[in-house]
């Protein structure tokens, strides 16, 4: 087996985000990994002790067809209801761990010498349940967007977007999560971008209350965002209501502009 | 120090397994779907119950076939619940096309599915058209000239490291921006430069475009693989989030002779190796739409 530098290089910096996000949680607080209708073996493996083997065997395959009373006018139900998932910690060492542990998974595999498997090997061993979109065109080639169904404590809508070049090569174009609001949700997101990103000895490009943004390189930028109600609206891939202006966004893209 | 130092090595080990050889791990863990990440509801029946938190109270029913985002909000965002004998598990989904307040509730999460996972969802086949007029791309001349400053194609970025891939036309946040021409959407919205968006369309005459700096709202009629006529709205003007320029289209034109992502590396610019530089075509256009030009 053939080991070139880049490939240990690669395996060493997956070490230490491991290592990490290993010694980050081992106290904190995980939510209960969801389950999905999608694949099987993955799901199994993630399914809640209180939820048996049958009961996923019951659920509505497309072709079976409903039952009535989860359709409309549904009025009577001998029905029981229980988390799947534990609500989230208020714990601020879990969602600071978390916040850490997101900005390293940004920094790491936003190298070029890491790829979009890597990046879903990664978020597979740390039980985020990664998916990947595929679309591709004949003119514009492949794009795949990776997202997670089971976000770290404190984080949620990692969203990764890889396109092929000319020679096929994947590259990363944008990576990015978010943090939960909070008085002081800014400050920590920055502080977590310096300790992730220890290349970031310039002063930063922005640097407002509310956006923050550095060049990692000539064709890379991190910013870190504090959304509000306008960042909110029409987004195409996430959900958000008037309860979520204080988000604070941290994102790795391509310097586009 | 030395039970210490074994479990780092075989943290270390493990994690080397991981990223060097274990991709079959990877790929039984990783959900991979062929297409956009467009979820709907998806069921056979016509209509679907979305309820309250408490899971007892129907907020409203949805229709087949209805977009839908699906909510990640920090906390609980799963339920299960067991109705006639079948145990579901509810997640919590957004319906952006709902007026009701709110149009967040729960629902069977049997029944969200992306369109290509979704069985009985058939996306229909777009018909070419012929190539039209072509047209400026905003609905008003554009506030300052595109011809100069940072905002023309080919200026200065990065300390002169590469240079701008667009012609960047200041207009006003949220302001229609129009297809040049006849065309299909080959990618819809996707996350372009701090929090805008890019649409790309592939026009008639086989140059394809790519509207940046949008914002995420979509246009009426406009998604991936519709076509779309010239001048018609399909996008609407954006504004990043660094707050460092106007709102703007930032207008990307190429060829069409080679294919792969826009976005690339082996040139100044940073992009695929048929880009074109469209200001002249602008003026003409704009000088045919508005009787002047910069």
């Amino acid at each position: 087996m053939h080991f070139s530098k880049s490939f240990v290089f690669v395996g060493m910096i997956v070490v230490g985000v491991t290592l990490l996000y290993l010694s980050t949680h081992k106290n904190s607080v995980r939510p209960a990994p969801r389950h999905s209708t999608h694949g099987s073996k993955g799901n199994l493996h993630h399914r809640p002790a209180d939820l048996p083997t049958s009961s996923l065997s019951k659920q509505h395959s497309e072709g079976s067809g409903p039952t009535e009373s989860i359709f409309q006018n549904s009025s009577t139900m001998n029905s029981s209801s229980a988390p799947v998932r534990a609500p989230a910690s208020t714990a601020d060492g879990a969602e600071i761990a978390s916040l850490e542990s997101m900005t390293a998974t940004l920094s790491t595999f936003s190298r070029p010498e890491v790829g979009l498997s890597d990046l879903t090997a990664f978020l597979s061993s740390t039980t985020q349940k990664p998916l990947v979109a595929k679309q591709s065109n004949p003119d514009t080639g492949e794009m795949s967007i990776v997202r997670t169904d089971n976000p770290l404590l404190g984080t949620r809508y990692f969203h990764a977007q890889y396109f092929k070049d000319e020679s096929d090569q994947t590259f990363l174009q944008h990576m990015s999560f978010e943090f939960k609001p909070g008085e002081s949700a800014m400050a920590e997101a920055v502080a977590a971008v310096r300790k992730a990103f220890p290349s970031l000895t310039n002063p930063p490009l922005v640097n407002s209350p509310s956006f923050v943004k550095w060049a990692l390189d000539e064709k890379y930028i991190v910013w870190i965002k504090k959304l509000e109600a306008a960042d909110l609206r029409d987004n195409p891939f996430n959900a958000y209501t008037s309860n979520d202006v204080g988000t604070v966004r941290v994102a790795v893209e391509a310097e586009i502009h | 120090m030395p039970l210490h130092f074994y479990k780092i090595f075989s943290t270390m080990l493990a994690a080397i397994i991981l990223i060097l050889g274990n991709s079959a791990l990877a790929s039984d863990d990783v959900r991979v779907l062929e297409g956009p990440l467009d979820y709907i509801a998806c069921m056979a029946g016509e209509r679907l119950n979305l309820r309250d938190e408490t899971l007892s109270k129907v907020l409203f029913t949805v229709k087949r076939h209805e977009p839908a985002k699906v909510v990640q909000s920090f906390g609980q965002d799963q339920q299960e619940k067991t109705i006639d004998g079948v145990k579901y598990v509810f997640i919590k989904v957004q319906f952006p096309e709902r007026t009701e307040d709110p149009n967040i509730g729960w629902v069977a999460q049997v029944y969200i599915k992306t369109k290509s996972e979704c069985g009985n969802y058939t996306e229909p086949a777009p018909s070419p058209v012929p190539l039209s007029e072509w047209t400026f791309p905003t609905v008003k001349r554009a506030s300052q000239s595109y011809k100069t400053g940072a905002r023309r194609f080919g200026a200065s970025r990065s300390g002169g490291s590469r240079y701008h891939a667009a012609a960047d036309l200041y207009r006003v946040h949220g302001e229609k921006v129009l297809s040049v021409n006849t065309g299909k959407v080959i990618r819809d919205r996707y996350y372009f430069y701090e929090g805008t968006y890019a649409i790309e369309v592939k026009h008639s005459d086989g140059k394809v475009a790519r509207y940046g700096e949008i914002n995420g709202q979509v246009a009426a009629g406009v998604g991936l693989n519709k076509v779309v006529a010239s001048g018609q709205n399909i996008g609407f003007v954006g504004t990043v989030t660094s707050g460092c320029c106007n709102p703007m289209l930032h207008f990307e034109l190429y060829q069409g002779t080679a294919t792969g992502a826009l976005t690339q590396g082996g040139n100044k610019f940073n992009r695929r190796s048929d880009l074109i530089d469209p200001t002249s075509l602008l003026t003409e256009w704009e000088h045919d739409k508005f009787g002047v030009s910069y």
